[in-house]
């Protein structure tokens, strides 16, 4: 283990370099360049804002008259899921898109998920950042519960990644997992309340939900930035665990496999 | 540091009768296998000593690439393991890790990231990078504007910007323009020189005999010989090499039977062309050894002379030999028609130089196929001429050759006789002074050595590596008898100018003991350019007691 991290230590300038190569391409050829990286993110907010709350007059019950509560709720929902996606759906790839680096060099095989986590981070942030600016300038900021999403992140980023790793290994075996996830995780995307609130929902199904790792933890963001309270914390022991064992099984199934996986390439 | 071990090595692909068996196996508690093993390499084990050059040989699929990307780590063996000391640096594929999209210059940066090197040294060897690959302002190119060549120039020299103790270099090398081929076999050749382990994998025996001190022949999955490279070559020649290699052309004219182009007016005709080695029909001859070239045709009209001219070309269709038999005053008067013919040529010795070549066979009257052409058959063989067991040449011809010493000159230079010799040559630069500054008294046999020497210069001339004829320092070995064992020894150019009129300035030269044990002499001169200009005085003369390895 403390190999692994020596390791990756020594390769960090590949790893920040492919980091700066991938911010590099994605904007490679277009003339507003990084500006996109905002773009992006704003329109997002803005569609929320606009065809939800103003022109659907959409509102949430529990948020009465808040103009902006239900856009802010979206926003809470979609930004975080969107991290956990990115993680996720690119580590499930990464080693097949690396295939030939994979096959011809020889380096630690651990970067490459790396630079997908640390690129995800990035995006995040600067998404999270405008948010942020977001809900200060309609006077939306929840004050200092907002300290409450760096834990929070940190639960739903272990998860993603103990999630995305073994689903990366377990891809490059069984291309059937890529393919199958995708469709996984629309399904999921839609049975955790991001775009509706768990109210709407039948009490089968509101109690179904304890067993979704994520929606607990996107509710907790939303009780952040939507009701402006602290996260129910024993609402997340669960999410933990069981972030805690996707780790311990991808790097396991990592290592088990790393070797295997450069003849299966 | 740049040792290699090699242990018990072996590696087998799993094999699984479906995509569910491996899943089956993966979950099933029990942990039995559902696989089959396909190996592909067993029981390798070889060391490879620090300094050492070893070439490894074997036909197509032998499991030479999967050997070396077991060594650089790329795949994990089955079985054994692979121990490195030292830095390493691998010349698997070139131009690997270079995105289209990107610079040269950022992908040079990405290529030495993968090699584990901080972004402060790349900087500071770009400079040095950039002068090697002699790509111009391309550098700042995208790579997907650069031709093949210039991504294979610059990826050498991205691998080769640091001198590593262990350098791999796979067929990579056979790539890029002659210039640039040898350049870069001239910078292995260097870092060879310094101290570097050398593993090189080739079909090129030319390029084994003189880079390597040893051979590794792999076939069938298993290391066949390990050996100096003139025993594991001839042993390959004969062997190996010759099956495959007929076997392979073969195949490929079969392929391209229909692209032979045929011309003529068809009065005569060539049906069966072969070349012949010991009564067998081969594709691939051995250099220097007899054939025989055995045409056989048919008239289908009455001609008054017929001529039968045979044409040897190179690989790149330049002319080699060719004659008739017009020129040797055998074309035949008068054949009728429908007479079957055989003409042998016969080669005593068939001296072309290794490479491939291709027979054009004509049919014409009197000397040349402009007045009458029959029949004109382009590339009717191609044949592969493999390096045999004289001595290696390059080029198309290999001329049977002797070479005379005057042995006067080598052996036994009397102290008295040498000094007045070198006195002679040496007046130009007269006021030059070389001493050995460390010693080393004891060597192991064929290992590299550095020793520090000092040169003084007392003269108006700037010595350098960079002057119009380069200054090197080479050494001699004598022995007991004051009999030299090695005449010339590597040279190191001088790397610093030496200034006119200078205090003494260190330099450093790469020794290499010699093959047998014994006391002998070491005497370290500066020379320009093969030509011996200067020698030492016997400060330089070093005694050394060689000893075998410990």
């Amino acid at each position: 283990m403390l190999n692994m991290l020596y390791s990756l230590w020594a390769y960090r300038g590949f790893i920040f370099g492919s980091v700066k190569r991938e911010f590099q391409l994605k904007y490679r050829n277009s003339l507003l360049g990084a500006a996109w990286n905002i773009i992006n993110p704003l329109a997002m907010i803005v569609v929320y804002t606009v065809i939800f709350s103003q022109l659907m007059h959409s509102r949430l019950s529990s948020v009465d008259n808040s103009v902006y509560g239900y856009s802010v709720y979206l926003c809470a929902g979609t930004l975080t899921w969107g991290l956990f996606a990115e993680i996720v759906g690119r580590s499930q790839n990464t080693f097949i898109e690396n295939a030939t680096l994979l096959k011809k060099l020889s380096f630690p095989r651990l970067c490459l998920p790396v630079v997908v986590i640390i690129n995800a981070l990035i995006n995040f942030s600067i998404t999270i950042s405008l948010f942020t600016l977001f809900l200060l300038l309609t006077d939306n900021f929840p004050g200092w519960v907002y300290v409450a999403i760096f834990p929070l992140l940190l639960i739903l980023m272990g998860f993603a990644i103990g999630l995305g790793i073994t689903l990366g290994v377990l891809n490059v075996f069984f291309r059937d997992v890529g393919h199958s996830f995708g469709i996984f995780l629309q399904f999921w995307f839609w049975f955790t309340p991001i775009i509706y609130p768990i109210t709407t929902l039948p009490e089968v199904l509101q109690k179904l939900m304890v067993y979704n790792p994520m929606a607990s933890i996107i509710s907790a963001f939303q009780t952040v930035f939507v009701y402006r309270l602290w996260p129910q914390w024993d609402a997340l022991i669960y999410p933990v665990i069981l972030a805690f064992l996707f780790c311990i099984l991808g790097l396991y199934i990592f290592r088990m496999h790393v070797g295997e996986m450069v003849d299966e390439l | 540091m740049g040792t290699i071990t090699v242990k018990n090595l072996g590696k087998a692909y799993r094999q699984y009768p479906t995509r569910l068996s491996r899943l089956i196996e993966w979950i099933d508690p029990r942990g039995k296998p559902r696989h089959k093993q396909h190996w592909v390499l067993q029981d390798i084990n070889f060391t490879i000593t620090p300094g050492e050059a070893v070439g490894i040989i074997g036909i197509n699929g032998a499991g030479k690439s999967t050997l070396l990307k077991m060594i650089t780590g790329t795949t994990q063996p089955t079985t054994g393991h692979v121990n490195l000391t030292g830095s390493v640096a691998a010349l698997l594929e070139l131009g690997m890790g270079f995105h289209p999209d990107f610079t040269g210059r950022q992908n040079v940066y990405m290529a030495s990231q993968l090699a584990g090197m901080s972004n402060s040294e790349i900087t500071a060897k770009m400079a040095e990078i950039e002068e090697f690959a002699e790509i111009g302002e391309y550098i700042d190119q995208p790579v997907r504007t650069y031709s093949s060549g210039m991504q294979v120039r610059l990826s050498f020299s991205v691998a080769t910007a640091v001198r590593p103790d262990i350098l791999i270099v796979d067929e990579a090398l056979s790539v890029g323009d002659a210039y640039f081929q040898h350049k870069s076999f001239d910078r292995i050749r260097q870092f060879r020189d310094q101290g570097t382990t050398l593993l090189f994998v080739s079909h090129s025996a030319g390029a084994i005999k003189s880079l390597c001190d040893r051979a590794i022949l792999i076939d069938g999955g298993i290391v066949l010989r390990n050996d100096s490279p003139d025993a594991v070559l001839d042993y390959y020649n004969a062997a190996i090499a010759k099956q495959q290699a007929d076997y392979d052309i073969k195949q490929t004219e079969h392929l391209t039977g229909q692209k032979m182009t045929r011309s003529g007016s068809g009065d005569a005709t060539i049906e069966i062309v072969e070349l012949y080695v010991n009564d067998q029909p081969v594709r691939a001859v051995l250099s220097g050894v007899e054939a025989r070239l055995r045409i056989s045709g048919n008239t289908l009209a009455n001609i008054d002379e017929l001529t039968v001219g045979i044409l040897i070309r190179d690989r790149l269709g330049n002319d080699v030999f060719g004659t008739n038999t017009y020129h040797h005053e055998l074309s035949q008067q008068n054949v009728a028609q429908n007479t079957s013919f055989r003409v042998d040529f016969k080669f005593p010795a068939l001296n072309l130089g290794i490479g491939s070549y291709s027979l054009t066979v004509a049919l014409h009257s009197r000397d040349a196929h402009v007045t009458d052409n029959y029949d004109w058959w382009d590339r009717v063989l191609v044949f592969q001429v493999l390096p045999g067991n004289s001595p290696t040449s390059i080029g198309v011809s290999h001329l049977p050759l002797s070479i005379h010493w005057q042995e006067t000159i080598v052996n036994k230079v009397d102290k008295a006789e040498k000094a007045m010799l070198v006195e002679v040559v040496a007046k130009q630069i007269q006021g030059i002074t070389i001493s050995c500054v460390e010693s080393i008294a004891q060597m192991t046999v064929n290992q590299h050595y550095t020793l520090k020497v000092a040169l003084q210069n007392g003269t108006e001339q700037l010595l350098s590596s960079s002057n119009s004829e380069p200054f090197n320092l080479s050494y001699h070995w004598f022995d007991e008898n004051n009999n030299v064992v090695v005449f010339d020894g590597l040279r190191s150019p001088l790397k610093s100018p030496c200034l006119p009129y200078t205090d003494a300035q260190g330099y450093e030269v790469v020794v290499k003991a010699p093959e047998n044990i014994g006391q002998y002499r070491l005497d370290i001169a500066l020379v320009q350019e093969g030509v011996r200009w200067y020698e030492s005085a016997d400060t330089a003369s070093l005694k050394i007691q060689v000893v075998a390895i410990l």
